[in-house]
């Protein structure tokens, strides 16, 4: 998983290159945002950072993200992203949704000691935002929003009970995490 | 400017909400309630019947062109071996709660929970019982947490799947299952296998509990082993029971001796008086499951950790058994997640786990080399014998030729069915 995520990350990088060298149309051009903030649950609170790259046209955006998010479990989410500024202006509110898929950061070292093995299953990811977006320059930007955000993963574990006679068969047990939060993040446009 | 400060103010408000979240995490697991038979009736059953696939294998012993093959908590699968290329399982001896096995003549002893069972298999297609020995393991009568009374017998589990909705993840992330009770899996029988077969006995893997030397049966149990002589196959007679440490695991033998894998270390036992073992030496490690072979100069352990061996190392020790009053670790070699082992001459053969089957150069035990390795099997354990290598792994039982130790080829495989 890692290494999609740093294939993604390659992705979106060239994506702003030629971004940068084909910004020649006003009207529609690519456009990518980098982020980061909290988001807070039940659980916890914990930090999230995200890469989006896409196509702006006129006040509508829709691109590809993706990012880590640590609440609980460490994750990668990869979701495809919309966004609809209520203003051309470089100032204006917006209307952000993403929807995808959430992978998990295996993490070994995280298994109790009568574990065998654990293994994730992806789940899914969206979250629906509301923020606000200030211009410095043609199409740089800040970008602040807060909203509601939503992961699930699927969690097997595999463990040993102990016998009179080992090796002792294995039992299997699975956790679905439905994990509910709310999330702040700045973001600057470029 | 006047929008931008309303947006702080506006994320506060949402923060507020958010007590108003819950998550919602699910934990699915098993539950397995027994289901009981009279113990006439299993031991009416107890006979040869038309071959089932394999779906557990457990512990195996070679006999002549016969293989043996454990079925966990179930029974023997009976293998025509005549032709390795293509074993065929030609029967099914249903015996509940066998996971150990040993033959000598033409008698199969198994265990039955608690009893000892004697079933004639001059002809292995067409097997019958012909004794019962009953407590010979006592400590087998609690099974995942039932028990069985003198009447009845656990013959089989209902699994019942549970959904429910818990606080959070397990502390750790991961406990044991509360409540799922499994059938617990086997292992392997012995008998030296180092070279030379037993043809009266035949020949076991390093994960036994029993062992066969000349006229006496040795089994161990989690602190003692029980000498039965059985000079009478058909009437086997409980003459000791000698009570050797604590969490003794395996059996393996070597002329008069008999080396116990325990969870704490591994004892030698001279059977010069079979009826009485005595202990000569012992070597001590941290907590951790060890089966052992051995030689006249060396005895081989291997050191899995984790789950219920507890420890946290896995791997390979060579323990110089010259005195064996005195053995010593000469030295220790990594490992991933060992299991049985087996040594043909200077060629020692480790299942590891989920790293697949190692072979190694042991002419020189202060510098194993590694000749090949098989890949992508779970191995469990071994019986090597004249250049045939039987191997039993979680997908089932496969064959190798080591004629050349460099590149074990494949003979056979028969494949577990789940």
């Amino acid at each position: 998983m890692r290494k999609v995520f740093l294939l993604l990350l390659s992705f979106a990088a060239i994506i702003n290159e030629i971004a940068a060298q084909e910004v020649k149309k006003e009207k529609m051009f690519f456009s990518s945002q980098v982020s980061s903030g909290i988001v807070e649950g039940e659980q916890n609170t914990s930090f999230h950072v995200e890469l989006l790259s896409g196509v702006r046209y006129k006040t509508w955006f829709a691109g590809i993200g993706t990012g880590l998010d640590y609440y609980y479990y460490r994750t990668i989410p990869v979701y495809l992203s919309g966004i609809k500024y209520l203003s051309p202006k470089n100032q204006s509110f917006f209307i952000q949704g993403d929807a995808g898929l959430n992978f998990a950061w295996e993490d070994e070292t995280a298994m109790g000691w009568s574990e065998v093995s654990n293994e994730f299953k992806p789940g899914l990811y969206w979250n629906g935002t509301v923020g606000y977006t200030t211009g410095l320059k043609k199409k740089n930007a800040f970008s602040f929003g807060v909203g509601y955000s939503y992961k699930s993963i699927k969690e097997i574990k595999e463990m040993t009970v102990w016998c009179l006679n080992p090796p002792c068969e294995n039992t299997f047990e699975t956790y679905k995490y439905n994990l509910n939060r709310l999330m702040m993040r700045i973001g600057w446009m470029f | 400017m006047r929008k931008i400060i309303i947006l702080p103010f506006f994320a506060i408000v949402v923060f507020t909400l958010q007590s108003c979240l819950k998550d919602k995490i699910t934990k699915s697991y098993s539950v397995f309630e027994p289901i009981y038979k009279s113990k006439a009736d299993v031991q009416a059953e107890i006979k040869s019947s038309a071959a089932v696939s394999i779906s557990n294998p457990g512990k195996i012993y070679m006999y002549g062109n016969y293989i043996f093959l454990n079925e966990v908590n179930k029974g023997v699968h009976v293998i025509d071996n005549s032709n390795p290329a293509n074993p065929l399982v030609k029967a099914f001896i249903n015996i509940p709660g066998n996971v150990d096995i040993a033959v000598k003549g033409s008698v199969l002893y198994a265990d039955l929970y608690t009893d000892l069972v004697v079933v004639d298999i001059s002809d292995p297609l067409n097997a019958t019982l012909k004794k019962v020995v009953p407590n010979i393991f006592p400590e087998r009568l609690y099974v995942a947490g039932f028990v069985s009374d003198s009447t009845k017998v656990i013959v089989g589990w209902t699994e019942k799947k549970i959904k429910e909705k818990v606080d959070q993840a397990p502390a750790g992330r991961g406990w044991i299952a509360r409540d799922a009770f499994m059938l617990s899996s086997g292992t392997q029988s012995s008998v030296g296998n180092s070279g030379g077969a037993k043809t009266m006995t035949g020949i076991a893997g390093s994960m036994s509990r029993f062992s066969i030397i000349n006229n006496y049966m040795y089994a161990v149990n989690i602190s003692s082993i029980k000498v039965l002589d059985i000079t009478m196959l058909n009437e086997p007679k409980l003459q000791n029971t000698a009570y050797v440490g604590w969490n003794i695991e395996t059996i393996y033998p070597f002329k008069n001796k008999l080396f116990l894998g325990s969870s704490n270390g591994m004892f030698i036992f001279d059977i010069s008086n079979p009826v009485s073992p005595a202990r000569e030496g012992s070597v001590s490690h941290f907590r951790a499951c060890d089966p052992v072979v051995a030689d006249d100069n060396y005895a081989f352990v291997t050191l899995r950790a984790g789950t219920f061996c507890q420890g946290t190392n896995n791997q390979l020790d060579v323990i110089n058994v010259q005195n064996v009053r005195s053995p010593q670790l000469v030295k220790t070699y990594g490992l991933t997640n060992p299991h049985g082992l087996a040594k043909d001459g200077d060629l020692l053969f480790v299942c590891d786990g989920s790293d697949g089957l190692k072979v190694y150069n042991a002419s020189n035990v202060f510098s194993l080399q590694l000749l090949d390795r098989v890949k992508n099997i779970d191995t469990y354990d071994v019986i090597a014998w004249n250049n045939r290598l039987l191997v039993v792994a979680k997908g089932g039982l496969f064959q190798y030729d080591y004629s050349n130790p460099n590149s074990l080829s494949l003979i056979s495989k028969l494949t577990v069915n789940n």
